[in-house]
């Protein structure tokens, strides 16, 4: 089964995801801030990390930068998750270090693909 | 409000804005310093005439001479450099009409039937020429005249009596010129310092309140975008639920929670387009880009929304496409949004992208055989918020924000957006963009 790791602090937009990811046999587990994904991805090794942009503590180019440069972690895929549909955040984003790009709001067959398309 | 409180202030000649008062008054000063020049170069014009041609007769000491030819010269010197440097031609010709008064006064004095021969025509004829040339308010303009005219008269009558003591008082006609000059100039001055700086100073105000307008939509419309997540979201799930559990009567709601949010969604894009070219935010990101691989992405997107409402869709297209360096997102978006629109306004009829390739421009034209458009309608297409009818988009859908987008983003890419229509028969939509855009040309 394939593991993500979920990153997304709005509690709302996490449980909507989650449960629809889950319903489609996906195992989830979450973190609500940068410093925590960075963490999540070391412990729990996911096969991709769906990562929303604006975070806590760190934000979420800032912990793409970090799971990227760490050996243990750099192989893992991130999707970057944003509510920023313009071109320049795309480019920010894959610049920063994310595989692939999905903006909020989520279209679900979309992101499945995106995650098939790595595992 | 506005409108109103400028139209006081032009009406009275005050300020609405108190640095402008400032800012005038420096440049008041500036300008009446030319006065003064004009006023003293006047008394010299007079004052020399008279000493140069009547010397021996008047009877001035030589020494007296030397020095005012010596001071006249600085004078003219420093006065026709002030002039040149600041550019402020109409004092030459405020000067000019004077100085044609009194050398014709001369040229009488030396041959008295002069002022009855073709000579004297000459006079007002070219007075009236410098009125022409130089249009000058009234006021100015019927100081110059008489202060000239009195110049001229005054002159007639001392030359046959004037003694040496005298002639400083021939200063007092310039200097009478001078003030009614300078009185008729501050008014005219004023207007016309009003009519630019204050028009410059609302017009940056106007600019600065669209921009804070502009800023405050990108905010927004991202705030908005996280609760309409959830909303769409939600629905989706609650939709795919109740397809799973039979739940069909809550199926047919929930569509209707999820469309609206996706319409929501679509304006709430369109508004942060709009707002991001507005506020001159909006980028090009120029690159170089095979032109057929993209057509073929636009053609699988664009595909099967055109034949949802059983139309046709032809691409007719040049071989050597070639390439293309141009915005290629925002090209995608226009060309999209041309397609959506002849989709949306086509039933069972042809929607065509024609492609024609220019020496260094290249058009993109998307004609349908829809509903089309009547005079009226098409001149208010790129309209923001309009829509040929409100009843349209009851039947059609849009935001009416897809063409005042496409068309501004059309200019940003160098380009110009045109539209042809036909009530009945069809509308055609085209871009011609350059194919290699210059950063300049944005």
């Amino acid at each position: 089964m394939t593991k993500i790791l979920l990153v997304e602090d709005n509690e709302m937009n996490k449980d909507m995801l989650s449960r629809r990811l889950i319903k489609k046999g996906y195992e989830i587990v979450f973190a609500m801030d940068g410093q925590e994904a960075i963490d999540m991805a070391k412990s729990e090794t996911p096969d991709v990390i769906l990562m929303d942009m604006g975070l806590p503590v760190k934000d979420g180019l800032q912990a793409t930068k970090e799971i990227k440069e760490n050996s243990d972690t750099t192989s893992i895929p991130i999707i970057a998750l944003t509510a920023n549909a313009m071109a320049e955040h795309r480019q920010e984003a894959l610049d920063g270090g994310c595989d692939e790009y999905e903006t909020k709001p989520v279209r679900l067959p979309s992101l499945i693909e995106k995650i098939e398309q790595f595992t | 409000m506005a409108e109103l409180e400028e139209q006081i202030s032009r009406l009275t000649c005050k300020f609405i804005e108190p640095e402008l008062e400032n800012k005038y008054k420096e440049m008041k000063w500036e300008k009446n310093s030319n006065y003064i020049w004009n006023l003293m170069i006047l008394g010299h014009i007079i004052f020399l005439l008279i000493i140069l041609d009547d010397i021996k007769q008047l009877g001035i000491q030589p020494i007296y001479v030397t020095v005012h030819i010596i001071c006249s010269f600085i004078l003219y010197f420093l006065l026709f450099y002030e002039l040149y440097r600041k550019e402020y031609y109409d004092i030459y010709f405020t000067l000019a009409i004077p100085t044609l008064m009194v050398n014709g006064a001369y040229h009488y004095y030396m041959d008295p039937d002069a002022l009855f021969g073709p000579g004297a025509a000459a006079l007002p004829l070219l007075t009236l020429l410098f009125f022409t040339i130089y249009p000058v308010d009234f006021l100015n303009g019927f100081f110059i005249v008489t202060t000239s005219v009195a110049a001229f008269l005054i002159y007639l009558l001392e030359v046959d009596i004037i003694s040496g003591e005298q002639i400083p008082y021939l200063l007092v006609i310039p200097f009478v010129y001078g003030v009614f000059v300078k009185r008729s100039n501050e008014f005219k001055s004023r207007v016309d310092y009003m009519k630019t700086e204050e028009l410059k100073i609302l017009r940056v105000k106007a600019q600065n309140a669209s921009k804070a307008k502009s800023d405050f939509l990108a905010n927004m419309s991202h705030e908005l975008r996280t609760p309409l997540n959830a909303i769409i979201g939600y629905s989706e799930m609650l939709m795919e639920e109740a397809e799973d559990d039979g739940l069909d009567t809550y199926s047919e709601d929930l569509e209707k929670i999820n469309s609206s949010g996706e319409h929501l969604l679509t304006l709430i894009n369109d508004i942060l387009d709009l707002s991001k070219i507005e506020a001159g935010k909006m980028e090009l990101h120029i690159e170089e880009f095979e032109f057929e691989k993209h057509l073929n992405q636009i053609e699988a997107t664009a595909k099967p929304l055109v034949e949802k409402n059983g139309n046709e869709f032809v691409i007719e297209k040049p071989d050597n496409l070639g390439k293309l360096t141009n915005d290629q997102t925002k090209l995608r978006q226009i060309l999209f949004n041309m397609l959506s629109n002849a989709a949306k306004f086509t039933k069972k009829g042809t929607v065509t992208l024609g492609i024609t390739k220019y020496d260094k421009k290249v058009r993109f034209a998307v004609t349908d055989t829809g509903i089309g458009m009547n005079a009226e309608q098409l001149g208010k297409v790129f309209e923001e918020f309009t829509q040929a009818e409100s009843s349209t988009s009851k039947d059609y859908g849009g935001t009416g924000l897809g063409l005042p987008i496409s068309k501004k983003m059309t200019k940003m890419m160098g380009g110009v957006m045109e539209v042809e229509s036909e009530e009945g028969r069809g509308t055609t939509f085209s871009i011609t963009i350059p194919i290699v855009v210059q950063e300049e040309e944005k």
